[in-house]
C-alpha cells in the first residue's frame, strides 16, 4: 500500500461507498476503500437468532456500560443489548452543540457503516423534492430532475431488491418492485377507513428486504430482527451486497480501521490522496490516489472537507463560498401517537415477523385537495398495527397463574402512527469544526448548530391535528397523544446536506455529479450532497446518486479528465 | 410443506452432514465482507450462541450479586408467588437471578446516570422526558427491595400489596416493592423460554411468505 497510487480512494464503506466501489471496479477502475471502523464477523457479531434468555441482560442491555460508553447512541432504538456493537463509542467520537440546540448524532463505524442497522425503508424522491424550489420559491432546485435519476434508481433497485406495491402516485414514484409484503389486520382495517375518510392511500412499506430470491441472496425468512445483522443477506447491507460484487472484480482493496482525517492537497489545488490514522495503533499515514470519493456519511464527509485546511483552502476544501457545512437537514417527526383497536382484541396469536409497517404517503401540499398555506412542503404518516407481545402485562392487575392466563389470553391490538415531515434547508443550520474538542485520534470534532424553524413548527401543528383526526376516525382507545415537541434534531438518522449540490459554484459545494466545484478530483457522494430532503428516507436516493456519480467518475477517468 | 418445515429438515440435514459455515467462509473476501450463508438455519435451530470475541454479553451462571442468602430465598419464594410456580421451578430461579442482577447493578447504573455529561443529560431529557431521567438518577431498588422484604417478612400477604389490592390508594414499602418486583418479573419471565412459549413465541420465527392478515 505505501508508495502506491490508486486510481480512486473511496472513504467509507456504507450505502454510498459500497455502490461507488462496485460501479467503479466493475468498470476496471482500481479502488482502495478506507473504512474508519473494524470489520464485523457474522458468527461473532450478528445476533438475529439469539434469544433474550441467552443474553446476560435479556435484551435490556448493560445500562451502566451504555450510559458510560454510548450515552448518545443508546438513545437510538436499535442500539440495544443485541446491536450496540454496530454503534460508535461516544467517548471516542465526541461532538458539541449549543445547550439549547440538542443534536443526536447516531453513528456506525465498521465495514458496512450504518447499513447493518438501517430501517431499509426505500422510497424514491420525485420532482416534488428535486424541483421544490421551482414549485414554491424556497431555496434551490437540485441540479437534476427525477427523469435524470430514474435510471439509477432502477439499477439500484434491480440489484438490491426493494419490495413494495405500485400505486401510481406522482409524489412517490413507483419502483422496480419485488412482491410487496402484506398489511396486518389492524392496518387493513385502518386502510379502509383512511382511504374512505381522507382519500389517502395506506400501503405497506417499501423496503430493501427480499420477498423472493435475488442475485444469489435467499428471500427473507421473516425473523424480524434485521438490525441485528442478517446471515442470509436478505436485506440490503453493503458488506453482503455491493462490497462482495466489488471484491469479485479483482480491482477492489479494502482497508479497515483507517480513520481519514483530511485530504492531502497539492500545489495545483488537486487532491493527491488522504491522510489517515490507524484506529488501533494511532499511527498516522498517507495514501495516494488520482481521485478521492468521500462517502463517509453526511457529517463525517463534511468534517473531512472542513479539516482539509491549507493556505490555498483556509476554510477547507470546497469551503471558499461559505456554503460548506451549512443547510443541514433532518426530518421532523411527531411520534408516539396510537392506541388500541378493541375490535381486534383476541386470544389467538397472529403470525409475526414482517420487517416493516405501513405508510400513508405525503398528500399535504402534494395534491390539489390537500393544500395548507401555513407552511411549505409536506409530511407522511407511518406506523404499524400489531398484537401486543407482553406490553400489557404490567397493566394487567394481579399475579400468579390467573394473571399469566390473562396476559396470554387477552391480547390487545395496538395501532401506532407518527408523522414525518420535511425540514427546510436553512443557512443557520450548520456544522463547523469545534475549536477545542478533538476525537480519540486528535481530529477536530464537529460543532453542530441546528434547530427547527417556523416552517417546521407550523407543519407540526398540522401534523398533530391530522394525527388526532386519524385516531378519531379509527376510534382508537387508550390513546397515546403525540409528543408535545418535535423530535430532537438528528434523531431520525436522516441527517443530510452541509455540502450541497448545485449548478452555481457561488451557492453550492458540489456540481451536478458530486464533484467539488473547482477541485475536479474530489467527490462527495453521501447525504452531504442533498439540496432538499422531502419527507422520505434518504438512503435509496443516496445510492442512486452514488451510482450516477460513479458513472461520471469512470467516464471522466477514462478520458483522463480527473 | 411450509417453509419452516422445510427449513427444519434442511437444518437437521445440515447438522447431520457436518456441513458448516466455514465451508463458505473459505471464499476470498476482505474481512468484514461476506456472502449469504445457507447454514444460518442450522445455526439458529441448534440454538448456538455467538462465537467468542463478540461484544454482546451472553448469559452466565452466577451466584446472587446483591441479596444475602436468606433474602435470596425469600426473593425466590416471592418470584414463585408472582409467577404462580413452585419455588423449585427452573424458571423461578432464572427470574430471581435476573431480579438479583438488576438490583445488584442498580447503584452503578444510578452512578453512571448521575455522571452523564451535561450535554448527554440534555439529550436524554429531550429524548425520554425529565421525569424518566430523574427516575433513572434517583430510583433506589436496593432500598425498595430491602424495605419491601422487611415488610413482607412481617405481613406475609402478597394480596395486600399487589396492584389488585382491595385498597388501591394505599401506598407503602410493600406496594412499592410489589410494583418494582412485578416489573422485573415481567421482563424476566416474558424473555424466558417458558414465558415466550406461553405467548406462542417459543420457536424460531420463520415464514415462507410475508406474514400478514390471514396468513398462517
Amino acid at each position: 500500500m505505501p508508495g502506491k497510487t490508486y486510481d480512486v480512494i473511496v472513504v467509507g464503506s456504507g450505502a454510498s461507498g459500497g455502490w461507488v466501489a462496485k460501479e467503479l471496479t466493475e468498470k476496471g477502475v482500481e479502488v482502495l476503500m478506507l473504512e474508519a471502523g473494524p470489520p464485523r464477523v457474522p458468527t461473532r457479531d450478528f445476533t438475529e437468532h439469539i434469544w433474550p434468555y441467552q443474553l446476560k441482560y435479556r435484551g435490556f442491555g448493560n445500562q451502566k456500560k451504555l450510559l458510560e460508553n454510548q450515552p448518545v447512541q443508546r438513545l437510538c432504538y436499535a442500539c440495544d443489548d443485541y446491536s450496540h456493537q454496530f454503534f460508535v463509542n461516544d467517548n471516542d467520537h465526541p461532538y458539541t452543540f449549543p445547550a439549547d440546540k440538542p443534536f443526536m448524532w447516531i453513528r456506525g463505524r465498521q465495514v458496512g457503516g450504518k447499513t447493518f442497522c438501517w430501517a431499509r425503508v426505500s422510497y424514491r424522491y420525485s420532482d416534488f423534492e428535486f424541483k421544490a424550489a421551482s414549485r414554491d420559491g424556497y431555496g434551490q432546485d437540485w441540479p437534476f430532475s427525477y427523469q435524470d435519476l430514474e435510471p439509477y434508481y432502477d439499477r439500484v433497485e434491480n440489484f438490491i431488491g426493494v419490495s413494495g406495491s405500485a400505486e401510481n402516485l406522482p409524489q412517490l414514484p413507483d419502483s422496480k418492485f419485488l412482491p410487496a409484503m402484506r398489511l396486518s389486520c389492524g392496518e387493513l382495517a385502518a386502510k379502509e377507513i383512511v382511504e374512505k375518510k381522507f382519500g389517502w392511500k395506506l400501503i405497506v412499506d417499501r423496503t430493501a428486504n427480499l420477498t423472493v430470491p435475488l442475485n444469489g441472496r435467499p428471500a427473507c425468512h421473516y425473523c424480524d430482527e434485521c438490525q441485528r445483522g442478517c446471515f442470509t443477506a436478505s436485506y440490503f447491507n453493503s458488506p453482503s451486497v455491493t462490497l462482495p460484487a466489488a471484491a469479485r472484480t479483482g480491482h477492489f482493496h479494502l482497508v479497515s480501521d483507517a480513520v481519514v482525517s483530511h485530504l492531502v492537497m497539492n500545489a495545483e489545488g488537486k487532491a493527491d490522496g488522504v491522510a489517515f490514522i490507524d484506529r488501533a495503533t494511532r499511527v498516522a499515514g498517507e495514501i495516494r490516489a488520482k481521485v478521492v470519493v468521500l462517502a463517509a456519511s453526511a457529517l463525517e464527509s463534511t468534517r473531512i472537507l472542513l479539516n482539509s485546511r491549507s493556505r490555498r483552502f483556509p476554510n477547507g476544501v470546497g469551503g471558499e463560498n461559505g456554503v460548506l457545512g451549512h443547510y443541514l437537514m433532518d426530518h421532523t417527526t411527531l411520534e408516539n401517537a396510537g392506541g388500541v383497536m378493541p375490535a381486534l382484541a383476541s386470544s389467538k396469536r397472529e403470525p409475526v415477523g414482517r420487517p416493516c409497517g405501513y405508510i400513508i404517503p405525503k398528500y399535504v401540499n402534494a395534491s390539489a385537495r390537500n393544500q395548507n398555506k401555513n407552511f411549505l412542503r409536506g409530511y407522511y404518516f407511518a406506523g404499524d398495527g400489531r398484537q401486543e407481545l407482553y406490553g400489557h402485562a404490567s397493566s394487567t392487575p394481579g399475579f400468579g397463574r390467573a394473571w399469566r392466563d390473562k396476559v396470554r389470553d387477552n391480547i390487545p391490538y395496538s395501532f401506532s402512527v407518527y408523522a414525518q415531515g420535511e425540514c427546510l434547508p436553512r443557512h443557520d443550520n450548520y456544522v463547523a469544526l469545534d475549536p477545542e474538542k478533538k476525537d480519540a485520534w486528535g481530529i477536530p470534532a464537529l460543532h453542530i448548530h441546528a434547530s427547527y424553524g417556523e416552517n417546521e413548527l407550523a407543519m407540526a401543528k398540522a401534523m398533530r391535528d391530522h394525527l388526532g383526526e386519524i385516531m378519531d376516525e379509527l376510534k382508537l382507545e387508550n390513546r397515546e397523544q403525540p409528543r408535545d415537541e418535535l423530535n430532537i434534531f438528528g434523531k431520525n438518522i436522516h441527517e443530510c446536506g452541509t455540502a450541497r449540490m448545485g449548478h452555481d459554484p457561488k451557492t453550492s459545494v458540489l456540481n451536478a455529479y458530486n464533484q467539488v466545484h473547482g477541485v475536479k478530483n474530489v467527490f462527495v457522494t453521501d447525504g452531504a450532497c442533498f439540496v432538499t430532503q422531502g419527507c422520505s428516507e434518504p438512503t435509496l436516493t443516496i445510492m442512486a446518486i452514488s451510482v450516477r456519480a460513479a458513472d461520471y467518475i469512470a467516464e471522466e477517468f477514462r478520458k483522463g479528465n480527473l | 410443506m411450509t417453509r419452516r418445515e422445510w427449513f427444519m429438515q434442511l437444518g437437521a440435514g445440515v447438522v447431520l452432514s457436518g456441513w458448516s459455515a466455514s465451508d463458505l467462509d473459505a471464499a476470498e473476501l476482505p474481512p468484514g465482507v461476506y456472502e449469504p450463508s445457507r447454514d444460518h438455519l442450522s445455526h439458529a435451530l441448534a440454538g448456538h450462541g455467538l462465537a467468542a470475541g463478540g461484544e454482546t454479553e451472553l448469559a452466565q451462571q452466577s451466584q446472587p450479586v446483591f441479596f444475602q442468602p436468606s433474602e435470596y430465598g425469600r426473593m425466590v419464594l416471592l418470584t414463585a408467588l408472582l409467577l404462580g410456580e413452585t419455588p423449585d421451578a427452573p424458571v423461578v430461579n432464572e427470574i430471581a437471578a435476573w431480579i438479583d442482577l438488576t438490583v445488584g447493578e442498580s447503584a452503578a447504573v444510578r452512578k453512571a446516570a448521575l455522571a452523564l455529561a451535561p450535554a448527554h443529560r440534555t439529550l436524554a431529557v429531550h429524548y425520554y422526558g425529565a421525569k424518566a431521567v430523574q427516575e433513572l438518577e434517583e430510583l433506589d431498588p436496593e432500598a425498595i427491595c430491602r424495605e419491601g422484604l422487611a415488610w413482607f417478612a412481617r405481613e406475609k400477604a402478597l394480596e395486600a400489596i399487589s396492584d389488585d389490592r382491595p385498597e388501591p390508594h394505599t401506598e407503602n414499602a410493600g406496594t412499592r416493592f410489589f410494583t418494582y418486583l412485578k416489573g422485573r418479573a415481567i421482563e424476566g419471565f416474558y424473555t424466558s423460554r417458558t414465558g415466550l412459549e406461553e405467548l406462542g413465541r417459543g420457536n424460531p420465527n420463520f415464514h415462507a411468505s410475508p406474514p400478514g392478515c390471514g396468513s398462517k
